[in-house]
């Protein structure tokens, strides 16, 4: 079936499609046929509750508003959220580098510089094959938050935003060929980590997420797996101070997970998803925030007390210190799923994240670079 | 619609026993002075399709009894202390009889419902009614946020005032048992749509626009409530004239702090963005149409007059 507005009063500005209609996936990939579509203006997928049919306005170019295409390819990558997967990785660095100087060893900066590369460019394609998948399932138009949403605004074309997809892949393995050629039992742990990112989180594959196990699957990917075989790869060791560095960081990906997840738990109850707040309800996943809070606390506090016991390690204290209580008052204070302090939670979440980043980095630097910090103290 | 016989309150004997005090009172007032627009267009569309009138009459009072109900513990909710010009039933049959009497009408529906026997329109009958009462759970819970999205005030009104639209609209050909997902999802779509521009221009009576009814004004936001209009033009101000303009007790306080200009320019493009909303209703009535019987596709031209009505304030004919 396909209907253009037929009243005669109403200038033609919709679309209408079904699932089995042949005009529906090119037009998806944003490929517009010129009988519909003037070069002057796009199509644009609207939503009408959850329909199962497709229903695309007319929008002029003009109207979009977009912002430059370069812009529109940083947004699309999602900067903001590099924090939980290359942070790890940075922060474990740092910690390598530290150790490396005060040993009198070399680091192989080449090797790190491979897995960042390869990191960065997973973080990209796991983004964009997630964008892509969630706009041609159609989940685009029933969530209308999260994502980057740049395909559903008419800002990219699906196809090109595939393509970008498996470019990132492309590099990520290339990057990945000398890491895994170096050591290959934490080479096959890194591989193993890429593997489930790409299916789990760019495409919902074992569709974790809907059966409340995400958070878990965050905490473990971007905490202990991540560091753990980042650090064997560079060292040959699997060491507990690997892990525990992990554990910090894990926590914070499964609260800025969790945040998320909690942000959408409207839509995604309406929609019959069953993500962990769905599952554990309003008020205990507010209760569950608390509990990630402490969790963060106690592995942080785990860190410095036992593994890594250095003076820098008072930066990332103080950042908690600071973050967490703030954190804690908004979300106890949230009355309503759709209460507007639950917009932007994830948002306080990765900020809360890259602060933390950026105090381990600082830290980091001063033990690298005179121990200045510690001087004074 | 006038032309349509309003449902009388009775469809079973054993509707409102006499025997309990105060209850048929409390119906009586309540019903009198409602427009019952909810149940004519139940029951134009169900003329239109050649539906029994006694299934019609089911209907009507299914959809005027949940409206009501609505009403009965919204009041109370909200404590509002007039309805319809009126003192509002909790006010003048105290709380707890208003909460009873809405249970009761509730209650009365899934009685005469499901002696009907239609398990379809039943099930579809109760999800509307949780679908409302879902929306006034959240909408209650939104009271003095003042940083709701119109987005988010939409997925509110979905729930609590497009449930009923869509119920209208698909519950006589449940009932007819026309199960076709295609045109239940689309009249439902279309319920939807007409939820939502019936609730922002009931939005603009509290903002006294096209408000020929004489509601009370700003009452929304007196009560710590941002309706879809008032969101509308607060958007984009400066931080300190919007939190001025939400402080305000009275429609002139208010205008005054955001701006003549300003507030005129809004209701303009208000209208306008909902102009799209009532384009895109005429959209899927295509959609409609194409899944109607030939004897059927009279009922377009009847659901093609409602916006009129319902966003316009406009009367048919």
């Amino acid at each position: 079936m396909s209907s253009v507005v037929s009243d005669s009063t109403v200038p033609p500005r919709f679309l209408t499609l079904e699932t089995g209609d042949p005009r529906l996936a090119p037009l998806l990939q944003g490929d517009l046929p010129t009988d519909l579509v003037s070069r002057a203006s796009t199509l644009r997928p609207i939503l009408i509750q959850s329909s199962p049919e497709w229903t695309f306005e007319f929008v002029s170019k003009e109207s979009l508003r977009r912002p430059t295409s370069v812009w529109v390819w940083i947004m699309a990558l999602r900067p903001d959220s590099l924090v939980l997967s290359v942070g790890p990785i940075l922060a474990a660095l740092g910690w390598l580098g530290a150790q490396a100087q005060a040993s009198g060893q070399a680091l192989d900066w080449v090797r790190a510089l491979w897995t960042i590369t390869g990191i960065l460019a997973l973080h990209a394609s796991v983004n964009l094959f997630n964008d892509y998948h969630d706009h041609v399932r159609g989940w685009d138009r029933v969530r209308e938050r999260g994502g980057s949403r740049v395909i559903s605004r008419g800002w990219l074309r699906a196809r090109d935003v595939h393509r970008a997809a498996w470019v990132g892949l492309m590099i990520a393995v290339v990057a990945g060929v000398p890491v895994v050629a170096s050591n290959l039992s934490s080479g096959v742990l890194l591989v193993l980590f890429a593997s489930v990112a790409v299916l789990e989180f760019a495409i919902s594959h074992f569709g974790l997420k809907y059966k409340g196990f995400a958070e878990f699957a965050a905490w473990l990917m971007f905490g202990p797996l991540l560091t753990g075989g980042f650090v064997w790869s560079m060292t040959g060791e699997l060491t507990w101070r690997s892990l525990a560095l992990g554990a910090t960081f894990g926590s914070i990906a499964l609260l800025c997970l969790h945040l998320k997840n909690f942000e959408r738990i409207l839509s995604d109850g309406r929609a019959g998803l069953r993500t962990w707040p769905v599952r554990a309800g309003f008020d205990a996943s507010k209760t569950f925030t608390y509990f990630v809070l402490g969790l963060i606390s106690f592995s942080m506090a785990l860190l410095v007390v036992l593994i890594d016991p250095v003076p820098e390690r008072v930066l990332p204290i103080l950042v908690l210190g600071f973050g967490l209580g703030p954190l804690a008052a908004r979300v106890r204070g949230l009355e309503s799923p759709l209460a507007s302090r639950m917009r932007g939670l994830n948002a306080a979440g990765l900020r809360l994240a890259w602060f933390n980043l950026l105090a381990f980095l600082l830290g980091d630097s001063v033990r690298l670079f005179g121990g200045l910090l510690g001087a004074i103290l | 619609m006038n032309s349509i016989k309003t449902p009388t309150k009775i469809y079973s004997s054993e509707d409102f026993p006499t025997y309990l005090p105060k209850l048929n009172a409390l119906y009586d007032d309540l019903f009198k002075d409602g427009k019952g627009f909810r149940a004519k267009l139940v029951q134009r569309i169900g003329s239109k399709i050649a539906l029994e009138q006694n299934v019609i009459a089911l209907l009507a009072q299914t959809v005027e009894f949940i409206h009501n109900a609505s009403l009965l513990h919204d009041d109370l909710i909200d404590h509002s202390v007039l309805r319809r010009g009126k003192p509002a039933a909790w006010t003048k049959y105290t709380p707890e009889y208003a909460v009873l009497a809405g249970d009761y009408l509730l209650a009365r529906v899934m009685v005469n419902l499901s002696s009907h026997g239609n398990v379809r329109l039943i099930q579809r009958t109760a999800k509307a009614i949780s679908d409302l009462l879902e929306g006034e759970w959240i909408q209650d819970s939104l009271v003095k946020d003042f940083g709701i999205s119109l987005k988010d005030l939409d997925r509110v009104h979905d729930l609590k005032t497009g449930a009923l639209f869509k119920l209208c609209l698909s519950a006589p050909f449940i009932a007819k048992e026309r199960y076709d997902e295609k045109l239940l999802s689309r009249l439902e779509e279309c319920g939807t749509l007409l939820g939502l521009l019936f609730q922002r221009s009931d939005d603009l009576l509290d903002f006294d626009i096209r408000n020929d009814e004489g509601k009370a004004v700003l009452g929304d936001l007196k009560s710590g409530y941002l309706n879809s209009f008032a969101v509308w033009v607060l958007r984009d101000l400066p931080t300190s004239t919007f939190n001025e303009a939400v402080r305000s007790q009275s429609l002139g306080e208010f205008i005054s702090r955001v701006g003549e200009g300003h507030f005129a320019e809004r209701a303009a493009a208000f209208d306008i963005e909902n102009q799209k909303l009532i384009d895109l209703y005429f959209h899927r009535l295509d959609g409609v149409r194409e899944c109607l019987e030939p004897s059927e596709v009279s009922v377009i031209e009847d659901l093609k007059g409602l916006p009129k009505p319902l966003y316009w304030r406009k009367r048919e004919g």
